[in-house]
């Protein structure tokens, strides 16, 4: 166990003891001293992290990594059956990242909190509910670490749900208020229907693969994914059998649970075409489409805006949503190319739609928040094309300047006194002119401005066009017989010769060559069996990564217009908010910066200039070749191989800077979107309104206005269908019917009990129903009339009986 | 070192307290009762060191558990109705398999009887407090000798023992239509018992014939032995080497389980029972699974329970959930499975479906409640819809799953209905529409409240989930055996969106929102409330984040052995 670990592990309780503290003596604490506990505990989490992260970057520069991964520590928590379920830090580069990022952007939303909190914790019923606020943000902050370290399935999805807790309890805030509440509800509710999709993933993952660690889990797949490939076969354990027989000598080198994980790939079963190892990944995929608030599930995160502004930039900009996407790259060697088209082609409708509403949202946060889900839609959509790094980059440098145009947001909603309409604001970049720049340097970096010949430029910058850039390869340049040949040869120069590969896993893999791969179809289906290095060391090509399809070009093209939606939609709110002349002198009049908030946003605006692209995307770039094993992971430049030549890099490689791949289709989006904006808002609202009279926008505007329509379709028609249709349905039959024949059977076993007690029994006749129904009649008579003394006697004789037992039973032990 | 008398001290303790209660003055009579169960609170802690470290891996669980099913521990066994040619023993023991409930007994007794300590305020007419504490003594000695009980006939007597004193507390210090709760509940389950009692002697009888049989054809099976100059010819018992043999019919529920003998008899599939299109073990184990499911209860033989509860008086609630209620999943695990293995395989596709529909249903039917207790009481039914499924599918995970469902909800759902009662008691209405912002007037009993609700929500980290997750888990591993498991499973995973819809919009309805002017009054949860809702606070707790010491320790190497027989059996009979 290597001191990251402890370190890391340390960090994740100490918030979980700063909740306990705030639970029991928050109340005494009061205001502020509550919330600089909060603080306090999320400082010394901060501070292990930033250690973590300082030793780990030396760690990547001499290349131990890899090794420290391998020699995590793990617990036995439980046994599930007869799999251990452990518990562990999942120590890698990736982890370190998160968990720094995580841990840094809570701090310093924690430090705005306390200023921006204490103007709005009395709204409930005059109570002060300060110290419950900074009560579950430390929960939170504990359980978003949590998750980021867990080392198994079954532990991050222990987390996912708490960090879905606690946004429910963050989101219903001000639970006083029903339209919270409400909020709340749909938060946790709409994050259990995609966790519905993981538990079958969960499920699945535990049938087949018989380990719910992650590492594990990956291993296990890709040796199924080998052994699919030799034959395929319908009963998979007879063909375990069979397989084990025919070679004894692999007997016990090759985990058992793969000859079942097999079954993934050879079970005949399909649903759509997809068989169960695609449907593996999309119900684990489920679990992210919930809580990173993917189409079709997206719709409780604008609504959780509810919540106070601190929240939103927590929770829905910075790290919960973020969690869907973590998890994504976390199972990404689970999925196979189908179910990373599907990731695709979900983030990619996303990406769109939300990007299209975000443009007629009038409410600050919610375009916010519009803009957020978009972001969103762009990382799982990395994730499905492949680019692994540029995504999670992408995920990194978003946090950052999300959670600074959240704050910037809470920062304007505060100033101008909780008014959020930003028909009502403008000009007020006199009143807030530290809020109005950092603000603007957010819609930079979301844009993704930046100089394409020099290499500079804000966040967006490097990770959207990377993301996009690795689109286009797919789309364009790609085609998986040539990649096989290439990663072939950078796969022999890494491994350099067989020694690197156990013979028998040789000859599974040669074996895999030589069938028909089952599983993933496809044009590039049928392997070589080339048989140079001593008859069994030919590419292990697996079959899965050489099946990965050419991208089509919507999914390319969908993603580059929305490119170019981004900084129109963001510059209209910038602009309508900051610039121009103030549109309601009431609102302008009264509109002030508050000092104590500005820190974390000039923090924030930092990091979103510098930190990410120096130190992060090395380090991912250095996580990236463990994501890659049976999946494809595409990059641009070679960082991604740099530190890690033995790793089995089926990487693509493009070797190109995205910014001259891509600059003359996206380069300069940003200039195009933003100028669009420019134009049609500068005079505030005059244009767009001549424009959205037009005849089939003005339809166009309408839907996107009620948000295409999803709310009233879940909220309108699916949730009442349960909630009062089908449950109201439920309950009358039971009432009714169910109910009815016990009591229709009472009575008829009364009126035959009264029958015989008169006739059969007149004639001498006994019934042991009779005697049944009988004394439940007396019993029932008995208790109509709760007379004192008759109960007493019942009691006496019941204790009588009970005592006359107990005697007995003493004399015989004595 | 292992004392037999002291189950029998723990399950007769409640019975003198309800001798002393009778004599008490009437000033102390519930300290009296409180001491008494307290007191076998506090002895059933003694059976921890029996048990502790057992079931870790395959050593610790032989360690404590034997070599095969059936090895208890604190037996005491003598003759107690010796006939012309039966013998009821009264035989008592415990295993893993009782051991949790056992305890779980004991501590929500404790804390119900705890809870009753207002009741006499509280009631509209001050009747009987000291009837009420005799009779809830009285349920508690028969709920414990259920668990302790390993003799058929003393299993069924204890059964019935604890059936009065319940029909009575339901009766008569119950709500409105108590009259009619009481006396469906009591049909009900009498409904149950009297299929027990038809296996009962069926069993017994076929049993006697097996043992004659074999004696008669004078296999291998039979020994002879010399017992005070007499020379016995009998079979050997199943399980205990060298003990006495077996010359005619037995209630030994162990030894019906282990005797190779009485199982092939039992267990072939020519036997029959009565008539010759009846087939004995499917039989015999459909008599006795009605009974138990009624108890359980799972769907249709449910409706019950919500009448028993709302009509029930708080603590009696809490008792029914949290201990009678998993009696019918003991009955399935003590009973039915190692009895009767091969009906088990027959009948397990139409016991999952009943699992599944329970865990649908009984969500479905809690969504439309506007009672509050109503909405517990059908929650309750789904919960222990994954305690069936986890059985039935029979798989190590859905065991222990099933198991760790049973304790978990017997934590979760005496909380929760110590939670209705709280609120009843100071509203002296259940209906949920009309509630708001109890967090804001009472924020400790808040707390609790959604504590105990997430807890039976399923909330990881809480107890509720482990039990879940288990049993979902174990149901897909079965689909190895069972073809419909993979969809069984799915189908009972969309059970946690509906928990999750219902238990929010309740907290949301009753705790959530402004708080109202006619609740603005009302106290803060009492320290007396506090204390009896903290221990289930912090097991739920306990029991969420070290399921592995607090419970799997205990029971897995019985639920191992257990399954281990019922393969050896089923081959057994195959063979």
């Amino acid at each position: 166990m290597s001191s990251y670990e402890i370190y890391l592990a340390v960090g994740v309780f100490v918030p979980l003891i700063t909740f306990a503290f705030l639970a029991f003596f928050g109340h005494r604490l009061g205001k502020p001293l509550s919330g600089w506990a909060a603080v306090g505990g999320a400082f010394i989490s901060l501070v292990l992290a930033t250690i973590t992260l300082i030793g780990w970057w030396g760690e990547v520069q001499s290349g131990t990594t890899a090794e420290m991964t391998a020699n995590a520590a793990r617990f036995h928590w439980a046994d599930l059956g007869s799999i251990p379920a452990t518990v562990g830090v999942k120590l890698d580069s990736l982890t370190v990242i998160m968990y720094f990022m995580v841990a840094f952007v809570s701090f310093w939303i924690f430090v705005f909190s306390i200023g921006y909190m204490s103007g709005h914790s009395d709204e409930i019923d005059g109570q002060c509910e300060y110290h419950r606020f900074f009560c579950f943000m430390s929960l939170f902050l504990f359980s978003m670490l949590g998750l980021v370290v867990a080392s198994s399935l079954l532990f991050l999805f222990i987390f996912w749900e708490l960090v879905g807790l606690c946004s429910y309890f963050l989101i219903g805030f001000y639970f006083d208020k029903k339209f919270a509440s409400d909020a709340g509800i749909k938060a946790f509710v709409t994050n259990r229907v995609g966790d519905f999709g993981f538990l079958i993933g969960l499920m699945m993952v535990f049938f087949f693969l018989g380990t719910l660690d992650l590492d594990q889990a990956a291993v296990t797949f890709e040796k199924a994914a080998h052994l699919a490939g030799a034959a395929p076969v319908h009963d998979y354990s007879a063909f375990a059998t069979q397989w084990l027989a025919d070679n004894p000598e692999l007997v016990g080198v090759v985990n058992e649970h793969a000859v079942t994980a097999a079954g993934l790939f050879t079970s005949p079963f399909t649903i759509f075409g997809a068989g169960l190892a695609t449907i593996m990944g999309i119900g684990l995929f489920c679990g992210a489409i919930g809580k990173s608030a993917q189409f079709p599930l997206h719709v409780w995160l604008p609504d959780a805006m509810a919540g106070p502004t601190p929240v939103s930039a927590l929770i829905h900009a910075a790290t919960m949503v973020a969690a869907g996407v973590y998890l994504v790259a976390r199972i990404f060697r689970l999925l196979t190319p189908e179910a990373q088209m599907f990731v695709a082609i979900i983030g990619c409708i996303t990406l769109t739609i939300t990007a299209l509403i975000a443009i007629v949202q009038t409410d600050i946060k919610k375009v916010l928040a519009y803009s957020t889900l978009s972001q969103l839609g762009y990382m799982i959509f990395g994730l499905g094309v492949g680019a692994w790094i540029a995504a999670l980059f992408h995920l990194m440098t978003h946090a950052f300047f999300k959670a600074m145009l959240f704050l910037g947001s809470g920062q304007v909603i505060e100033g101008c006194h909780h008014e959020q309409d930003i028909r009502n604001m403008g000009g007020l970049r006199k009143k807030m002119p530290f809020t109005c720049w950092t603000f603007f340097v957010g819609v930079l970096a979301i844009a993704g401005a930046g100089i394409p010949a020099v290499h500079f430029g804000l966040g967006g910058y490097f990770s959207k066009d990377e993301i996009l850039a690795v689109a286009y390869e797919r789309a364009y340049n790609w085609s998986g017989e040539g990649k096989r040949q290439e990663a072939r040869g950078k796969r022999e120069e890494a491994t350099g010769n067989s020694t690197e590969m156990p013979a028998a896993r040789a000859m599974l893999v040669s074996a895999a060559e030589h069938g028909h791969n089952h599983a993933a179809g496809g044009e590039h289906g049928h392997g070589h069996a080339a048989g140079h290095d001593g008859g069994h060391g030919d590419s292990p090509k697996l079959g899965i990564a050489a099946m990965v399809p050419k991208l089509p070009k919507w999914l390319f093209w969908l993603p580059i217009i929305i490119a170019y939606v981004t900084p129109f939609y963001m510059m209209r709110l910038w602009w309508l908010t900051f610039m121009g002349k103030p549109r309601n002198e009431e609102v302008y009049r009264h509109a002030h910066e508050i000092k104590l908030m500005y820190i974390p946003l000039v923090v924030l605006s930092v990091g979103t200039v510098f930190c990410s692209y120096l130190v992060f995307r090395p380090m991912l770039a250095d996580a990236a070749p463990m994501a890659a094993d049976a999946a494809v992971i595409v990059s641009i430049d070679g960082e991604a191989h740099h530190h890690s030549a033995q790793a089995l890099s089926l990487t693509h490689e493009a070797g190109k800077d995205p910014h001259t791949a891509l600059i003359g289709i996206v380069g300069f989006a940003y200039i195009v979107g933003m100028g669009l904006a420019w134009l049609i808002y500068r005079n505030g609202f005059e244009v767009s309104t001549k424009i959205r009279s037009l005849p089939v926008i003005r339809y166009v505007h309408t839907a996107l206005e009620k948000k295409l329509y999803f709310d009233h379709l879940y909220e309108g028609f699916l949730v009442p269908a349960i909630q009062y249709v089908i449950a109201g349905i439920c309950n009358l039959f039971d009432t009714y019917v169910i109910d009815l024949i016990a009591n229709l059977s009472a009575k008829v076993t009364e009126r035959f009990a009264a029958f015989s007690g008169r006739v059969l029994d007149a004639r001498g006749i006994d019934g042991v129903v009779n005697g049944i129904a009988d004394s439940a009649i007396d019993l029932g008579n008995a208790v109509r009339r709760p007379q004192t003394g008759l109960i007493r006697n019942y009691v006496l004789l019941a204790a009588g009986g009970a005592v006359v037992v107990v005697m007995g039973v003493l004399l015989v032990v004595w | 070192m292992e004392s037999a008398s002291i189950l029998t001290w723990i399950v007769f303790l409640p019975t003198i307290g309800a001798v002393l209660c009778l004599f008490a003055p009437k000033e102390i009579v519930k300290w009296v009762a409180a001491i008494a169960s307290a007191a076998a609170l506090v002895l059933s802690m003694v059976l921890f060191s029996t048990f502790m470290g057992g079931g870790d891996g395959g050593d610790g669980a032989e360690k404590v558990f034997g070599q095969a099913y059936g090895k208890i521990h604190h037996v005491l066994r003598t003759d107690w109705i010796v006939g012309d040619n039966f013998t009821i023993e009264y035989f008592v023991g415990i295993d893993g398999l009782s051991f949790p409930l056992f305890i779980l007994t004991t501590v929500v007794s404790f804390f119900a009887c705890v809870a009753s300590f207002n009741m006499t305020k509280a009631w509209t007419v001050k009747k009987g407090e000291r009837a009420y504490y005799v009779l809830f003594l009285l349920l508690e000695t028969g709920m414990l000798g259920v668990f302790v009980a390993l003799d058929f006939f003393l299993f069924y007597i204890f059964w019935e023992v604890m059936l009065l004193p319940m029909y009575f507390l339901i009766g008569v210090w119950g709500g409105s239509r108590k009259e009619y709760a009481a006396i469906k509940f009591f049909l009900f389950t009498l409904a149950g018992s009297v299929l027990m009692l038809v296996a009962l002697l069926g069993m017994y009888f076929y049993s006697a014939d097996a043992i004659h049989a074999a004696i008669d054809q004078g296999g291998t099976e039979v020994v002879r032995q010399v017992v005070d100059g007499e020379t016995v010819t009998g079979i050997a018992s199943g399980y205990r080497e060298g003990g006495p043999l077996l010359t005619g019919g037995t209630f030994d529920l162990l030894e019906f389980a282990t005797n190779p003998v009485i199982q092939k008899h039992f267990g072939s599939t020519a036997q029959t029972f009565i008539w010759e299109w009846l087939p004995f073990a499917p039989t015999m184990f459909m008599l006795l699974f009605i009974g138990f499911a009624i108890k359980l209860p799972c769907v249709p033989f449910h409706t019950w329970l919500p009448d028993a509860h709302v009509e029930a008086p708080t603590p009696i609630s809490m008792i029914l959930a949290g201990v009678l209620l998993k009696m019918g999943g003991y009955g399935f695990l003590r009973l039915c499975y190692p009895i009767f293995p091969t009906a088990a395989e027959f009948w397990a596709f139409l016991l999952a479906l009943i699992g599944v529909v329970s865990i649908i249903y009984g969500a479905l039917c809690a969504m439309a409640q506007t009672d509050f207790k109503k909405l517990v009481a059908y929650s309750s039914i789904s919960h222990m819809g994954f305690v069936l499924l986890g059985i039935a599918v029979m798989t190590r995970t859905g065991f222990q799953g099933a198991m760790f469902q049973m304790i978990a909800h017997g934590i979760s759902s005496p909380m929760c209905f110590y939670l209705v009662g709280v609120v009843y008691d100071r509203a002296h209405h259940r209906e949920i529409n009309r509630f708001g912002g109890l967090w804001l007037t009472m924020p400790k009993y808040g707390s609790m409240a959604t504590l105990g609700f997430f807890a039976s929500l399923g909330l990881p980290g809480l107890c509720g989930f482990i039990g879940e997750v288990y049993v979902l888990l174990g149901t897909f591993e079965a689909r190895d055996t069972y073809a419909w498991a993979g969809p069984f499973a799915i189908i009972a995973a969309f059970g946690v969106i509906l928990t999750a819809g219902y238990i929010l919009w309740l907290i949301q309805r009753v705790y959530l929102g402004k708080a109202k002017p006619e609740y603005a009054d009302f106290p803060e949860a009492t320290p007396r409330e506090l204390f009896v809702l903290a221990p289930f606070a912090i097991l739920a707790i306990v029991l969420g984040v070290l399921p592995k010491q607090t419970l799997f320790n205990f029971m897995n190497g019985t639920l191992d052995l257990m399954l281990e027989h019922l393969g050896q059996v089923q081959a057994m009979i195959g063979g």
